[in-house]
This record gives C-alpha cells, sequence and structure tokens, in this order.
C-alpha cells in the first residue's frame, strides 16, 4: 500500500518546487525563447513573401523582355522585308535607267558613226577626185607630152565618146 | 549522446552485479516484493550503495517545526526533540511515548500519532537538483540565441522539441487564440516530466515520476488551471438545448470528469514509470533469486532491452502527460463556441 499512498509531504514540496520551477521559468526563459521563435517566424515568412513577390516581379519583367523581343523582332523583319523591296526596286529602275541610257548612248553612237561616216566618206571622195584630177593632170601631162600618145589619148576619148 | 548514456547505462549495470555479488555472500534471505518496493518509495535517506548513505533533514509539524537529520532514527532508535519522542516504523514516523512503545491494530498497523510529516526526503533532494538542472540548462539556452539562430549545440536539440510541443501540443488541442497562455505551463510540464523521467532511469538515482506523490502533484496543476477558468462551470451547469431531465443526468457526469481527468492522467504517469523499473529490478532480481551469476547473461540483455524501452516510454508518457493537460484544458474553450 505505501506504494499507491501519496504522502503529504512530497506533494507538499513538489507543488511549491513546480510552481517555483515554473515562475522562474516562465519569466526568465520561455518568454526569451518564445520571443525568439516567433521572430523568426516572422522573419522567414516576411522574407518568404518578399522572394515570392521577388519572383513575380521577374516573372513580370521577363514576360515584358519576351514581348520586347517578339516586338522587336516583328519590326526587324517588317524593316527587312521593306529593304528587300526598296533594294530590288531600286535594282529594277536602276537596270531600266541603264538600258535606256544605254540605248540612248548607243543610238548616239550610232548617228555619231553614221555622220562620221558619211564625213569620211565625203573627205574620202574629195580626196579621191582630188587624187584623180592629179593623177590625170599628170598622166595628161606625160601623154600629151608625146605627140603620138596625144593623138592616140585624144582618138581614144573620141572613141569612147562615140 | 545516446552513446555516453549507453556507456553509463552499462557502468550501472555492472556496478549492479557487483552489489548483487556482495550480497549474495552474506547470504540474506532475499524478499523480493519487499526489497522492490523499498527501492521504488520515497525513503527519509539518500541510500547509494552499500554502506554509504546520506542523511537527509527531517522536518515535522507537531505544535511547532521540529527539525532534525535522519541518522538519528538509524537501528531503530527514538528521537528526543525538547520532550517529544519519535520513532520510524516501515518508512513512516510514529509519536511515541518515552520508551518508544508502537500500539498495532488488529492488521498489525500501529495506531500512533503521526506528525505531519514535511521531511526534506529523497525525492524531495532530487526534485530540487533536477530543477536546478533544468533551469541552468534553459537559461543557458535563453541567453544563447544569436540573432535568432541557436549557437548552443545541445539547444539545437531541444529547440526541435519546443516547436514540437508548440505545434503538435499546444496550438491543435488549445486553439490558436488562447495557447499562448497556457504555453509556458505546458513546457515546463513537458521538460520536468521528461527530464525526471530519463533521469529515472539511472540507477541511485530515484524514480521521481514513479511516485504517484508527484503525478498528483502534477495533475493537480492541470487540475487547477481548468477549474480556475469560468468557461469551465459555465458548460458544465448551463448546457444549451437539452432537455430538464437529461439535464440531470448530464450534470453530475460531467461533473465527475472532471475529477476524474486528473486522476487518470496520475496514474497513467506513475503505473508506466514504475512498471519498467519493477521490471527491470525484477529481472535484475532474478540473479540473487536463483543465486547463479550465469542468470545474469539472461537477465541483463533482458534488463537493457527494458531500460532502452524506459528511455522511448520516457518520451512517449512526457509527452502523454501534456498532450492530454492540453486537451483537457482546450475543452473549456472548444465547447463554448
Amino acid at each position: 500500500m505505501d506504494l499507491v499512498t501519496p504522502s503529504i509531504g512530497l506533494i507538499f514540496w513538489q507543488t511549491i518546487i513546480f510552481i517555483l520551477l515554473f515562475l522562474i521559468l516562465k519569466k526568465f526563459v520561455w518568454k526569451y525563447i518564445l520571443e525568439y521563435v516567433e521572430k523568426r517566424e516572422y522573419n522567414i515568412r516576411k522574407s518568404l513573401e518578399f522572394v515570392e513577390k521577388a519572383k513575380q516581379e521577374v516573372n513580370i519583367i521577363k514576360e515584358n523582355n519576351n514581348l520586347l523581343l517578339k516586338e522587336a523582332m516583328l519590326k526587324k523583319e517588317k524593316i527587312l522585308k521593306e529593304a528587300l523591296y526598296i533594294k530590288k526596286k531600286i535594282e529594277f529602275e536602276a537596270k531600266e535607267n541603264a538600258k535606256i541610257e544605254s540605248e540612248n548612248i548607243i543610238n548616239k553612237t550610232m548617228e555619231k558613226i553614221k555622220n562620221d561616216k558619211k564625213e569620211a566618206l565625203e573627205i574620202l571622195k574629195k580626196e579621191l577626185i582630188q587624187l584623180s584630177i592629179i593623177a590625170s593632170e599628170k598622166l595628161l601631162k606625160k601623154e600629151l607630152s608625146i605627140k603620138n600618145t596625144q593623138e592616140n589619148f585624144l582618138n581614144k576619148i573620141i572613141d569612147d565618146l562615140k | 549522446m545516446f552513446d555516453k548514456i549507453n556507456y553509463l547505462l552499462i557502468i550501472f549495470f555492472c556496478l549492479n552485479i557487483l552489489n548483487a555479488k556482495k550480497e549474495c555472500k552474506k547470504e540474506i534471505r532475499f524478499n523480493l516484493s519487499q526489497e522492490i518496493i523499498e527501492h521504488i518509495i520515497d525513503s527519509h535517506d539518500f541510500h547509494i550503495c552499500g554502506n554509504l548513505i546520506i542523511p537527509l533533514p527531517i522536518i515535522l509539524w507537531d505544535n511547532g517545526f521540529k527539525i532534525f537529520l535522519s541518522n538519528k532514527f538509524y537501528n531503530q532508535k527514538i528521537v528526543n526533540y525538547s520532550g517529544f519522542f519519535y520513532k520510524k516504523y516501515k518508512n513512516i514516523i510514529y509519536k511515541t511515548d518515552k520508551n518508544g512503545n508502537l500500539y498495532f491494530d488488529k492488521n498489525g498497523n500501529p495506531i500512533n500519532k503521526k506528525p505531519l510529516d514535511l521531511s526534506i526526503t529523497k525525492n524531495v533532494i532530487t526534485i530540487i537538483i533536477i530543477s536546478i538542472i533544468i533551469i541552468c540548462i534553459f537559461l543557458k539556452m535563453a541567453n544563447s540565441y544569436n540573432k535568432y539562430i541557436m549557437s548552443w549545440t545541445f539547444g539545437k536539440y531541444l529547440e526541435p522539441i519546443i516547436l514540437f510541443i508548440i505545434n503538435t501540443i499546444a496550438i491543435p488541442n488549445i486553439g490558436i487564440k488562447k495557447y499562448k497562455e497556457y504555453l509556458p505551463f505546458l513546457l515546463t510540464l513537458f521538460f520536468f516530466i521528461l527530464i525526471n523521467n530519463l533521469i529515472g532511469i539511472l540507477p541511485i538515482i530515484p524514480n521521481i515520476t514513479g511516485n504517484i506523490s508527484i503525478t498528483l502533484s502534477l495533475s493537480l496543476f492541470t487540475f487547477f488551471m481548468i477549474i480556475s477558468n469560468k468557461l469551465c462551470w459555465k458548460h458544465i451547469f448551463c448546457i444549451p438545448n437539452i432537455p430538464l431531465l437529461i439535464k440531470f443526468i448530464l450534470i453530475p457526469i460531467e461533473f465527475i470528469e472532471i475529477f476524474i481527468r486528473p486522476i487518470t492522467l496520475c496514474i497513467r504517469l506513475f503505473a508506466n514509470i514504475i512498471a519498467g523499473h519493477i521490471l527491470i529490478f525484477s529481472l535484475i532480481s532474478l540473479i540473487f533469486i536463483f543465486k547463479n551469476i550465469l542468470i545474469a547473461s539472461f537477465s541483463i540483455p533482458f534488463a537493457l532491452f527494458i531500460s532502452i524501452l524506459e528511455i522511448l516510454v520516457a518520451f512517449i508518457q512526457a509527452f502523454i502527460f501534456t498532450n492530454l493537460s492540453a486537451l483537457f484544458i482546450g475543452k473549456i474553450f472548444k465547447k463554448n463556441h
């Protein structure tokens, strides 16, 4: 029966000691430890929230970046297309111009060549005439210096005329 | 840390075997149940081993305080304290006449007057020492916080336990609104029981939580925590939406329930701890009963196994006591929504 009979003295001391222990721990220990734990929890929660916010911000920035990139790509393509178009246009125009100009030049040169030909021919003719006159003069002078020949020549001419 | 505890356990067991050998040689008739009970219950002096006994102060209230050391009772002596005579019989102090005569009733129990015994017994001195240890540990812990971070290695082991009590015991049972009021009580209760359970496993040191007075006192704290709240009485006597006839049945049931709860708390812890100790002691006592050292090869491993089980039980019982206290406190608030 000793085992299950509570003794008053022990209950008395245990009560006093436990109350003292409780008060000391409450005042000097639990207050601080719980405060620290709470502060840390608060800190962790805050930093987690901050991280979440930062993540969201980063996502927004990324999306913006992507949009900007897409826009830039579109613009680039547009510009390229335009540039190509302009290039082709310029090429085409240049070709046309070149053709016209070359035709013009060809025409002009042809005309010039024709004119030059005419002039050259006329000069040639004149010179030929002069040359033939000189030659005929000399021949005549030579022929006429000899009597026979003069007569022959005259006869010939008369023959030809006949 | 657990390695060290294991080594300590082994060393203590070895000491026990040595003790056992000595006592076997003396060939004293071995009364197992009496021996076990003597080891488990409280006593007026601290028996360490062999003949080494530390006397402790005895404080009696008998028309004034009477304080003297317990070694005056040795060899069944009668203590004369300024005209008052006292004698110790079966661990209880009785008031006697000059010659120290004790008068017995039919069952063999003395009918002499018993003075109010407020002695500093073995258990009291252990509680004081353990309380000082707890205060030292937790003061160190509270002072070694370095910007939210625990810088003390042992504190790092304790902190998860504190967080466990907050998150698993206090908040789910009491509710997030009120738990802060009761948290210091629950934490003190938990660590007091846990450290007492663990230290109680070691031989020489008495098992404090295996004493019904201690557990009764602890459960009384929970009891007063409950009844000091007005809401508790409100929900016993003013149950809404219930017919009058059923009220007459329900009110006594609810009323008795309040008193039964601390008793169950008290007996659960006491029985669990004492059962383990009795088991270990019985296993080791097999050596004395059979008077054969070879029995040690069987009983020591079993005792070691039970000791390790006891470590588990120490944690579980501390948890259960605190959890049920929190549950009973939490019931006050939950029923009044």
